[in-house]
């Protein structure tokens, strides 16, 4: 094995940057670590050069631990998105730098130079100045430098990055060919999805720091195994359905398994993962030459050269949710994304408002993970709440819970633990526990470095705990659940929202847990009291009839209520009305240095609701990672009245 | 299990930077001796000696009639001259940068040349062209009393000579990247000359001109050498607290040297602080 | 201090005011003109008031030479002082976290704001006859004040910031990433040092060492303070020219004037000239 990595950690500002990688690339392998922005991947190169020190793991090269030797002793070669090619030096002086660094004869070191100008297609330049290099030129020669003094392993810093389109296609090629001939293991780092599935042997996929899934790309494609994955490399639909022994389940669509597939499965839900190119369109059910899914109306028609590209949309199929692509607030319908060849798009033309019956040819199923809980205990009876009420909701919602104690010493932890353990009772998906010696804070930090979680719940105490809360809120990117005291399973929810944006997630996230709860929601606005704006109180009902709608996508009855006056009051007061015994409310917008601000607003608000359960919901403006993505939508009220 | 958990957190030995040969250690040593011996040794010298009596003693010396007034006028010339170059050095500035002229490349150059000339030089220049011997000076005598050299406005005008690349050379570069569509923008909305001066091309100058003025300032009040040859140095009248100070040491009062040099070295380095802010200001403002 | 040239293309934004313009522009001329070209002719008219064989027969005495010679001297011990001290300074500054990094970035422009009356007194108090180090200096039969060593340690306070402040930004505009590439290619940190970075601070040196002579050229109060100017002994080129205009000697006095200043004149604006052409040319 060429380069190891074992549980390599880096941290900056207390956040792990790269969180816990291990990976093997073999001898020879052209390995690519793809991965958004601050996504870590960068950082991990600069692990493996010695760039930066680790707080954790190892870096083994060709079986030497190179962890803590510095840069110059690892035998890399480096390539910079920016080139970092030396200024002050010709072309042919940067190219034999490394050369002449290990005193090689000068003879031998302009064969080299010559020899690698050559294999990177710029022979002849060496006399030029960097600044008169074009981007393209500048990064062979630098691909050149790092090759020429024969290093164990190559690495590459989004190398294509500052590039033209056309001159990054080019290069590409080159790259492989190269690294083909000189069969040097490669490491690669880009964000661009085409770059990664070209030059790959196998490729890693990045988020926030961990190391998602390895595979090859057909691998990767065909079969991921995380719903980020699958979502992120190429286009997919992703659809939740039911699985049981006789095979997968969309609604009215069976997949029933094959000899291979067929093997011991519980009943449950399942992701199902279809790509466009594997979608049938047809005028008829009878036309169609593999399992239906519904009858659907064309949106868009785009044509990509050398196929067709249409969106659909079907009406809502009973236990199916759509997970991708994303279906916008308000709307209650399912997206598919299909691809057609052009003799397939002669045959049965389409044009948006035509209808046609959809059918799928093949699927690829993933786990749903479901929700995770951590409940955060320390051992007060508000405590001892929120472990009742958790562990109801966990049951009825699927959701695997991880229970840590913390601020306890020893014996009281294990006994704590024991009884905490018999009272969410068995019938959990499953159950986990820790023991921190540390504030709440500080183990839900460490807690959520191992795996993030959905929803963190705790006891909570309005006149002490709201500091609790702002640091629990800034630690990661969980919604929370606060218990002041003993609950049963609540059975109305009063969500909360501000309409515009954030208050989409707040909704979404709100509404798949009373749907788990079974209970049912009603959702509020608040308008200001007196308020001159007819368009205001407009605005909200829009909004208000977009979350119903959304919400009876997932399944939850609800209504709308709006009223006006001072937001803490006539909270308060609705709550008692209506017989809600859980308040859900949305986290207002961080403040520029990235700590989130409860005072105010919200401090009163839990102040006064304080015999009962209330949800802190954190929106994707936060950079809450936990939704798929909502577009800003297309799909107001008016289409869907229309349709 | 992170390594929090696992107890130990890794010896890296090797930092990110590749750094100087004698590793970062040794760097700061030399440094900080360097430093130590070269500015903080002799500034702690001058603290010790004039607070020899307590700050009493010290109060006493500095309110002394000869050094007040001298402190004073110290001060008040260098204030003048700051507010004439200031306006002077934005309007240079500013011609530079966005008017075309025969010569301009020339205009240029010109403006470092107070930075090349010792200031002796200047001193005695401004004594050669507007001394009551010559023509002008002499003129200017007996029309109008004034005097130009030998007098507080000689002072100004030797500080103005100095300081003048200060402020040209703060505000050029930020007139240089200025976004000039902004103003172009605001004449298609109907803004005119001054109205677009004030409200669209000043405010982002304000800070570099805060630093000029600042620093012409701080230069100015320790300014010696031309001073001493262009102003006469006539106590209680054109005697600046730099000169004032050179006659306490050449008559052995140690302690009104100390003193004085002690209230002038608080003030210029309260000023390069207040400068340094200033610029770290402006940095967070651009970023 | 670096003079840079208006990249900017100029566009008068209001076109109706061309004369405007024109007064603007005749302000600043006439303003420049007086204040920097008036003073700087008359001082070369003065000079050769009574022709170039006298000013050049006034500089060509024994004290003049001596004292010029002198001043060369200082320049060059402490450009070589401060060329080595304010990289590493420079480097410590840019590529180090240190606690109070803002307050030795106040600290070293100081000798800036500071009055060289001042710093001739310090060092007067420091090494003097009654000076904290006296006994020191006499046990060790070392003179300090009123001596050529005085002199240095003066022109080297007050030249300090020069050097650091060139090559402290461009250091900042480098940036590390040639330096890093530079590691993983096997160089070792004086390697990289050597190779990669000065070539890269190469003008900010230069300039930097110009702008440390030229203001040692001109340094005065502080030297006269320290050292006395005693003719022969501790006299140098500005002292000269005080003592000439004190006795009178304008000849000479403005001769030398016209020297020091052409002297500071050509390498400053010089290395500017070049510097600004080399930059054209890339």
């Amino acid at each position: 094995m060429s380069i190891i990595l074992e549980q390599l950690t880096k941290r900056y500002d207390g956040h792990p940057v790269v969180n816990n990688v291990s990976l093997e690339v073999g001898d020879g392998e052209f390995f690519v670590l793809l991965g958004s922005s601050g996504s870590g991947k960068t950082t991990i190169l600069s692990l493996i050069a010695g760039l930066t020190g680790a707080d954790h793991g190892r870096v083994l090269l060709h079986g030497r631990d190179v962890t803590y030797l510095p840069t110059q002793e690892r035998r890399v070669g480096f390539v910079f998105q920016n080139y970092a090619l030396f200024q002050y030096m010709s072309v042919a002086e940067n190219v034999e730098f490394g050369l002449s660094i290990r005193k090689v004869p000068a003879a031998d070191r302009r064969k080299r130079r010559d020899e690698l100008l050559d294999l990177v297609g710029l022979a002849g330049l060496g006399s030029r100045m960097p600044r008169q290099l074009s981007g393209g030129q500048q990064q062979r020669v630098a691909l050149a430098r790092a090759l020429a003094y024969n290093p164990d392993v190559l690495l590459l810093d989004e190398p294509l990055g500052a590039l033209d389109a056309k001159i990054r296609v080019d290069l590409r090629r080159n790259l492989k060919a190269i690294q083909r001939k000189l069969g040097i293991t490669t490491i690669l780092v880009t964000h661009d999805q085409e770059e990664a599935f070209d030059l790959a042997d196998r490729l890693g996929v990045m988020s926030f720091g961990r190391l998602l899934e390895v595979g090859t790309p057909d691998e990767l494609y065909q079969k991921p195994q995380t719903e980020f994955v699958a979502s992120f490399l190429g286009s997919g639909n992703l659809l939740l359905g039911k699985i049981s022994e006789t095979g997968v389940q969309l609604g009215g669509l069976h997949f029933p398994f094959t000899q291979e597939a067929r093997r011991e499965v519980d009943e449950g839900r399942v992701q199902v993962l279809f790509r466009p190119e594997d979608v049938a369109l047809a005028p008829t059910p009878e036309a169609l030459d593999c399992p239906e899914l519904g009858q659907a109306v064309v949106e868009e028609v785009s044509f990509g050269g050398s196929f067709e590209r249409l969106r659909l949309r079907l009406p809502p199929i009973p236990g199916v949710r759509p997970l991708s692509p994303p279906v916008a607030f308000g709307s209650s319908s399912i997206l598919v994304e299909a691809t057609r060849l052009p003799d397939q798009a002669s045959r049965f033309p389409l044009e948006p408002g035509s209808q046609t019956w959809v059918g799928i040819h093949r699927i690829h199923t993933l786990e749903h993970p479901g929700l995770s809980f951590l409940i955060v205990s320390d051992g007060s009876r508000r405590s001892e709440a929120a472990i009742a009420l958790g562990g109801q909701i966990a049951r009825l919602a699927h959701a695997r819970v991880t229970l840590i104690g913390c601020g306890m010493e020893g014996e009281s932890m294990q006994t704590h633990l024991q009884e905490a353990r018999k009272q969410l009772g068995s019938g959990l998906a499953a159950l986990d526990e820790h023991t921190f010696p540390h504030s709440p804070a500080q183990a839900v930090t460490m807690a959520i470095e191992q795996q993030p979680y959905d929803l963190v719940i705790l006891g909570f105490d309005p006149r002490e705990d709201v500091p609790l809360v702002e640091q629990l809120l800034h630690v990661g990117e969980h919604h929370l659940l606060l218990v002041p005291g003993p609950q049963g399973t609540p059975v109305r929810a009063l969500i909360c929202v501000a309409s515009g944006e954030p208050g989409k997630d707040d909704v979404l996230f709100a509404g798949r847990l009373v749907r788990h709860l079974g209970a049912e929601a009603t959702l509020l606005s608040v308008l200001p009291p007196a308020s001159k704006e007819a368009d205001l109180q407009r605005r909200a009902e829009h909004f208000l009839e977009g979350g119903v709608q959304s919400l009876s996508l997932l399944g939850v009855p609800a209504r709308t209520a709006i009223r006006s006056g001072i937001v803490a009051d006539e909270i308060a007061q609705e709550m008692a009305q209506g017989g809600h015994d859980l308040l859900v409310l949305g986290v207002p917008l961080a403040k520029p240095s990235g700590r989130v601000s409860l005072s105010g607003l919200v401090a009163q608000i839990l102040d006064r609701v304080s015999d009962r359960s209330i949800l802190v919901v954190r929106s994707h403006y936060l950079g809450a990672r936990t939704y798929p993505i909502i577009n800003g939508s297309r799909d107001t009220l008016s289409t869907n009245g229309g349709r | 299990m992170s390594a929090i958990e696992a107890g130990q957190t890794p010896e890296y030995k090797h930092t990110a930077v590749p750094s100087l040969p004698w590793g970062r250690w040794g760097l700061r040593t030399a440094a900080l001796t360097y430093l130590t011996l070269m500015l903080i040794i002799p500034l702690a010298v001058i603290f010790q000696d004039g607070l020899r009596e307590g700050l009493s003693g010290l109060w006493e010396q500095v309110t002394a009639p000869i050094a007040w007034s001298a402190l004073m006028l110290s001060l008040w010339t260098s204030a003048v001259m700051t507010v004439i170059n200031t306006v002077m050095g934005a309007l240079t500035a500013y011609v530079l940068v966005r008017y075309e002229f025969p010569g301009k490349s020339l205009l240029n150059s010109i403006i470092d040349v107070p930075l090349a000339i010792p200031t002796l030089v200047t001193g005695v220049m401004l004594v050669v062209l507007f001394g009551p011997q010559q023509a002008l000076g002499a003129w200017l005598k007996e029309e109008f009393d004034f005097s130009i050299i030998f007098a507080p406005p000689g002072i100004i005008l030797a500080l103005l000579f100095i300081t003048f690349p200060f402020v040209v050379r703060a505000v050029q570069p930020v007139l240089i990247d200025m976004d000039q569509t902004q103003e172009e923008a605001a004449t298609t909305l109907g803004a005119r000359g001054w109205s677009i001066f004030r409200r669209i091309t000043l405010p982002p100058l304000v800070l570099p001109l805060a630093s000029g003025a600042l620093l012409s300032f701080a230069r100015a009040i320790g300014e010696f050498g031309a001073i001493v040859i262009v102003a006469g140095n006539i106590p209680l009248y054109s005697q600046t607290a730099a000169v004032y100070v050179l006659g306490e040491v050449e008559s052995e009062n140690r302690l009104g040297a100390s003193a004085v040099s002690i209230v002038m070295v608080a003030i210029a380095f309260s000023l390069i602080l207040l400068v340094g802010w200033l610029q770290r200001r402006r940095r967070k403002d651009n970023q | 201090m670096n003079s840079s040239t208006a990249r900017a293309v100029s566009k008068p934004i209001s076109r109706g005011s061309v004369w405007i313009k024109r007064g603007l522009i005749a302000v600043v001329v006439i303003y420049v003109g007086g204040l920097i070209l008036a003073p700087i002719a008359a001082l070369v008219a003065g000079a050769f008031e009574q022709g170039l064989g006298a000013s050049l027969k006034a500089l060509n005495q024994p004290d003049v030479l001596s004292a010029f010679w002198r001043t060369i001297q200082i320049c060059l011990i402490v450009v070589a002082v401060h060329t080595v001290f304010g990289t590493i300074v420079a480097w410590i500054m840019v590529r180090d976290r240190f606690p109070g990094r803002e307050l030795i970035n106040g600290l070293i422009d100081m000798p800036f704001a500071i009055s060289p009356v001042v710093v001739g007194y310090m060092l007067l108090l420091l090494f003097g006859r009654n000076g904290l180090l006296a006994p020191i200096l006499t046990a060790m039969d070392i003179r300090v004040a009123f001596a050529f060593p005085g002199m240095v340690l003066a022109t080297l306070f007050v030249t300090l910031p020069f050097m650091v402040r060139e090559l402290i930004p461009m250091l900042e505009a480098f940036g590390i990433q040639q330096e890093q590439a530079a590691a993983t290619m096997g160089a070792s940190s004086w390697q990289i040092f050597w190779r990669v970075t000065l070539p890269a601070l190469r003008w900010g040196l230069i300039y930097g060492v110009t702008l440390t002579f030229a203001r040692a050229l001109g340094e005065f109060g502080a030297v006269l303070v320290i050292g006395g100017g005693v003719q022969g002994r501790t006299e140098t080129a500005t002292l000269y020219i005080y003592r000439a205009l004190d006795e009178r000697q304008y000849v000479g006095a403005y001769s030398a004037a016209i020297v020091l200043g052409l002297l500071s004149l050509v390498l400053v604006i010089g290395t500017d000239l070049i510097r600004r052409r080399e930059a054209s040319r890339s």
